[in-house]
Order: C-alpha cells, then sequence, then structure tokens
C-alpha cells in the first residue's frame, strides 16, 4: 500500500499537482512522508511510462497530470488491492 | 541540510538534471529538510545511475575499483619474509601396534608418527611460552609499531602466530626413530626474521635436550637427540602478502558490491547473479562446515580403564607389549580436547577455543585401556575410523574427569581449497588391496613399496621431500597433519574415489639453502597431480569449551 508509484497516481488522481504538493497530499491521506528522491525516482518511472505528463508551467515548480492510461493503471491496481481489504476483513469479520 | 541534499542531487545523472533538475531544486529548496532526506537522496542517485546503465556498466567500474583498494592495500601493507629451520629430533613415542589378519603385528605407516607429532608441538609450545616470546620482542625490538598500540599480550599472540611447525620428513630404523620439522618464523624484515628463528631454534635445543635428559634413559650424545639439518634461511623472496590472492580477493569484492548495488537497483541480471553468489556462498559454507570434527552420532565409547596424572616431567612408562592403549604425556587439557574431536595439530592455529588459563599450562599423562572387544573389532576398520573411535573414547573420558562440555560453532578462518587445477586431476584409481598380503617385519625400515595403504611422507634428498599415498582419498590427503599450511585444507575437488600417487617436491624452494630441481607443494600438486591449493577464507567448525573442571582424582 506505500508503493511510492499507487500514491503519486492516487494524488494525482484528485487534480495536477507539483512535487510538494504532491508529498503534502500524500502525507495527508496516506500518512506517508516520501523523501524527494523517491517521489522524483516515481515521477521519473510513471512519466516514461506515459501515465502522468507535465503540463505548464508558472515557476521552476513543475506540475504533472495522470494520463488515461494512468488511470487504467490506478483503477486496476486499486481494484486488485480492493480484493485484498475486502477478504481480509471479511476474514476478520469486520464486514 | 540543504545545502547537503543540493550537493547531493548533483551526483544524478546529467540527462536525468537536465529533464528534471530544476524542478527538483525547487522542491528541495521548498520542503524542510530531515536526515532521512540525505539518505534518500543519495540512494535515488545510485539507483538512477545502476538503472540508466547496463549490469555491466554497473559492475565493471566495482570490480575495478576493487582492484585498485587491493593495489592500494597491497602497497600499505608490509612484506614478510619468512625465515625456516629444518631440525631432526628423536622420537620419545613408542607407537600402538595392531595385529594384522595374519597374525602379525604391524603397525601402518601414516599412524606412526602423529602421536611423535603431538609431543614436538607440545615441546614447541612449552618453549615458545609467553615469558620467552616477551623477551625476544624485547630483545630483537619486533613490532615496534603494534607495541606502541596494542596490549602486550596481542603482541605475543601476533608473534605466536607468525611461528609455524611443520612435519617435513620422517625416517626410522632399527636403530633410531627420528622425525623432522621445519620451524619458520615470518616478519617483515628478512633478517630480523633469520636471526629470530635462530634464536627459536636455539630455545627449542635447550628444552629439547631438558626433557631428553629427564625422558630417556641414556641418550648418547645431543646430536642423537635435536639436529639441526638446515640452518635458518636468509628468506630472498616474501613470502606474503600474496600478490595474487590479494588481487583476487578486490575483484572479487569489488563484484560483489556491483552485483548488490545492481540487483537492489532493480536489475533482473543483477538479481540473478546476487542470488548465485549467495548459493555459491552458502554452499561452500556448507561444504567446509562438515570437515575434521569428530561428532558422536550415538553412546560415546569408553576406555576400560584409564588415568590422567599432572605430568611431572619424569621419563614416560616403558611401552607395553601388547599396546591396544591410547597414550599422550606432557600434554595440555586443550590440546586433549582438540585430540578429542578429531582436530590436526597446529601452533598457529587452533580450532578450540574458551576454557580457562589451566588448559594451556597444567600438563598430564593419559593412559587409556581400550577394551578388549572393542579393540578386535576396531582392526577390522579402515585407519581413519579406528582414529575416530579413540576420539570418541577420550571424549567420554574428558566429559567425565573434566566435566567437560562443549559446544560447535561455525567460524570465518582462513582455509586452503585443494581444487582441481585447469584440465583435468592427474590421479591414478587405486589398485585392489589384497587382503591377506604379507607386511615385513615389524623392526624395519618402512618402504613406500611395502605399504598395502597408507600415506608416508620420506626425504628423498637434502631439501626434496617424497610422499606416496596408495588407497587414499583427497579428504584423507587434505586432513593430514603436515598438509595444514597453518590453516585448515578442504577438499573442494569434488573426488571421492581412493587413489595411488607419488608427490616431490621443496618444502620451501625460497628459503632453502640447497636448491634443488624439486617445485614447491604448490606448483608440484599442480604439475604432478593437477590439483591447486587456493587460499581464501571460510566457514570453518570449532569447538567452543563451555565448562572444564580440573580433573578428578584416578
Amino acid at each position: 500500500m506505500t508503493d511510492p508509484t499507487i500514491l503519486v497516481l492516487s494524488s494525482l488522481a484528485g487534480g495536477d499537482k507539483h512535487g510538494y504538493a504532491m508529498m503534502e497530499d500524500i502525507e495527508r491521506f496516506a500518512g506517508v512522508r516520501l523523501g524527494p528522491g523517491t517521489l522524483y525516482g516515481a515521477i521519473t518511472r510513471l512519466e516514461e511510462r506515459g501515465w502522468i505528463a507535465p503540463v505548464k508551467a508558472e515557476d521552476r515548480r513543475q506540475p504533472y497530470t495522470i494520463t488515461g492510461a494512468g488511470r487504467e493503471v490506478l483503477r486496476e491496481q486499486l481494484g486488485d488491492m480492493g480484493l485484498i481489504v475486502s477478504a481480509g476483513r471479511r476474514r476478520l469479520g469486520d464486514a | 541540510m540543504r545545502r547537503v541534499l543540493q550537493l547531493l542531487a548533483r551526483l544524478y545523472p546529467a540527462e536525468w538534471r537536465a529533464r528534471y533538475g530544476a524542478e527538483y531544486a525547487a522542491l528541495l529548496e521548498e520542503r524542510d529538510a530531515v536526515w532521512r532526506d540525505v539518505v534518500d537522496v543519495a540512494w535515488a542517485a545510485v539507483k538512477l545511475w545502476a538503472t540508466s546503465w547496463s549490469f555491466v556498466r554497473v559492475v565493471l567500474p566495482c570490480v575495478l575499483a576493487g582492484g585498485l583498494v587491493a593495489v592500494a592495500l597491497l602497497f600499505a601493507m608490509p612484506m614478510r619474509y619468512s625465515s625456516q629451520t629444518v631440525v631432526t629430533v628423536m622420537s620419545t613415542y613408542e607407537p600402538p601396534k595392531l595385529v594384522d589378519e595374519s597374525g602379525q603385528t604391524v603397525v601402518l605407516a601414516h599412524e606412526r608418527h602423529e602421536p611423535q607429532d603431538r609431543l614436538f608441538f607440545n615441546m614447541t609450545e612449552a618453549s615458545f611460552d609467553r615469558d620467552y616470546l616477551a623477551s625476544v620482542i624485547h630483545e630483537k625490538n619486533l613490532y615496534p609499531r603494534e607495541r606502541a598500540s596494542m596490549p602486550p599480550d596481542d603482541v605475543i599472540e601476533k608473534m605466536r602466530r607468525a611461528i609455524r611447525v611443520i612435519p617435513v620428513a620422517r625416517s626410522r630404523s632399527a636403530d633410531e626413530d627420528l622425525s623432522s620439522y621445519a620451524v619458520q618464523f615470518d616478519y617483515a624484515d628478512p633478517h630480523v626474521a633469520q636471526q629470530v628463528d635462530r634464536a627459536l631454534i636455539s630455545r627449542l635445543m635447550i628444552f629439547t635436550l631438558r626433557s631428553a635428559i629427564k625422558r630417556t634413559a641414556t641418550p648418547s650424545s645431543a646430536h642423537e637427540v635435536f639436529r639441526v639439518d638446515e640452518a635458518p634461511s636468509f628468506p630472498l623472496k616474501p613470502a606474503g602478502p600474496n600478490r595474487i590472492e590479494l588481487g583476487a580477493i578486490g575483484l572479487f569484492g569489488g563484484l560483489v558490491c556491483g552485483v548488490v548495488v545492481s540487483a537492489l537497483a532493480g536489475s533482473r541480471l543483477g538479481r540473478v547473479a546476487a542470488v548465485g553468489l549467495v548459493l555459491l556462498g552458502t554452499v561452500g559454507g556448507v561444504a567446509a562446515r562438515g570437515q575434521d570434527v569428530v561428532h558422536a552420532s550415538g553412546p560415546l565409547p569408553s576406555f576400560e580403564v584409564a588415568t590422567i596424572k599432572p605430568d611431572r616431567g619424569g621419563p614416560p612408562p616403558p611401552p607395553m607389549p601388547v599396546s591396544n592403549e591410547f597414550r599422550n604425556f606432557n600434554v595440555t587439557a586443550r590440546d586433549l580436547v582438540r585430540v578429542a574431536y578429531g582436530l590436526p595439530p597446529s601452533v598457529s592455529s587452533t580450532r578450540v577455543f574458551g576454557g580457562p588459563g589451566w588448559i594451556d599450562s597444567n600438563r598430564y599423562d593419559v593412559v587409556g585401556k581400550i577394551p578388549d572387544a572393542a579393540f578386535a573389532s576396531m582392526q577390522k576398520l579402515p585407519a581413519r575410523e579406528r582414529g575416530k573411535q579413540i576420539s570418541l573414547m577420550l571424549q567420554a573420558l574428558l566429559a567425565d574427569r573434566f566435566k567437560l562440555m562443549v559446544h560447535f560453532e561455525t567460524r570465518e578462518m582462513a582455509i586452503y581449497e585443494l581444487v582441481v587445477a585447469k584440465g583435468e586431476a592427474k590421479l591414478t584409481l587405486a589398485k585392489e588391496v589384497p587382503t591377506g598380503l604379507p607386511l615385513p617385519p615389524p623392526g624395519n625400515p618402512p618402504r613406500p613399496e611395502d605399504m598395502r595403504q597408507g600415506l608416508m611422507v620420506l626425504r628423498k634428498a637434502p631439501g626434496v621431500m617424497e610422499m606416496t599415498a596408495k588407497g587414499q582419498t583427497l579428504d584423507a590427503l587434505a586432513q593430514q597433519p603436515f598438509f595444514s599450511l597453518g590453516s585448515p585444507v578442504v577438499n573442494k575437488t569434488g573426488l571421492t574415489d581412493k587413489y595411488d600417487f607419488v608427490l616431490d617436491w621443496s618444502p620451501d624452494q625460497a628459503g632453502a639453502d640447497v636448491l634443488t630441481d624439486a617445485a614447491s607443494l604448490f606448483t608440484a600438486l599442480q604439475e604432478q597431480l593437477g590439483l591447486k591449493l587456493v587460499q581464501t577464507k571460510g566457514q570453518v567448525e570449532v569447538v567452543v569449551i563451555e565448562h572444564i573442571e580440573l580433573p578428578s582424582e584416578n
């Protein structure tokens, strides 16, 4: 659940963000404090795969947006995670 | 902190910096940095380099860096020169005699001298005691740098490790029983190595003669008791550090680092290579672990009667007419533990750890009678198995009288691996030995051609040794005391058959006073048997004393 690529995609699914905004957002919704190196390692991989793309920057801070392919991948990944989460909850008797 | 992160960011690949550099710098400026970020930013740089380069491009610089470190170490490490003296001593040990199928009393050649070796090793340990070594260190001004930075006992231990005693030759006739040993001393200065070796031999001679006067009824002359065959040699070439070995360690270390970095950076080839290295290490460790130490696999057999007495320094009792006895005189408790667990004698490295101080200072005479039924059944066993049975009886005796408790550990130690050299091993499978073959009458000097099965080492000529083996496995060869070069030897040839072979070599070509055509042991093994000794580090099983008490009354 702490895979940086999933966290970045999830953050961008809520709107375009630059690096610092992504880190703040991820810390808020997932409680995970990504390091700068880890964040930009994930951004590099995601952009190479075409799952995120840079949008017009107003200053040195570069915002990114999630692409259609990125949304599909995120949906698949979250679906798989959802299966695991619901199975785990069922077995714990929580659902 | 922010400045550190910005400096680290410059380590990222130029191509990456051209694309992301400005926005990354903006992020580092905006964010409140913590120390964990330093590691994060640095590790990301390593990963980016590793992923942008191929496996070979990551590993190759690491291997080269390892090689450079090895070269730097080679220049930083002092040279080691080894001076050697060959001495011959009269045996005070009467070997046990075994009854052959034909009813003759015989002694197998390769068993004959092991107790004599132990006596001699004990003698060297007693001669080169702490006080004596301390006086030599002071007198010759040895190890000045170490003395300034290390406790005196550690310096003495360092000197003790620089002394090696190796059995090199045996000869026996009806009138005399002689064994020869090479006493070597290693030091950074060849002149000092020779001087100290000479001093060690003088000390050893005095000790041996004193002991002989106490033990032997009438030695007709000192020359019969202790003889210097080859004077302390002046080492012309350094004995170490081994350039090839150090270079190989550096390159291999670099390879391991490169593979680890590549695997952590996500390279599939790197992961495969890392798994391969781990498997290699595990197999090597397991193979080395299994050697030597005698483990009990059931209830321990015991001696019928046994006595342990403090050694008074007097003459040993006369040999028994029928020697179904284990007899070991003037030995320390540590030495008894070593024998009980089947470990070879060596002054330079021990594999028995722990225990109070008295186990190295108190000396004992031990005699144990092997029960008749056990003795009879032992005659049907191979020599090595007979040795194991006696070791197990000694384990039972030590547990009973010394209340000895031990456990086994695996520790990393310097070892030699015996491997097949390039091509094939030049070994001949052993011929089948006819069981009823008559042997020469006891008392005659043993000749390799008379030996049915076993291993014999004789001095063929000055400075040349000849080893004759019949029906011997390479495991047995690797575990011969004369073969242990201060470190355990592990058979890694994968060959398990029994072989007949002859090996001629010169014990120390570099330092020998007599120049011969014979090759060094290392070269001889390769040229004559197609085998190679490779020095490395390995996991070696050792015995750790948990509890030991002064022996109870008989």
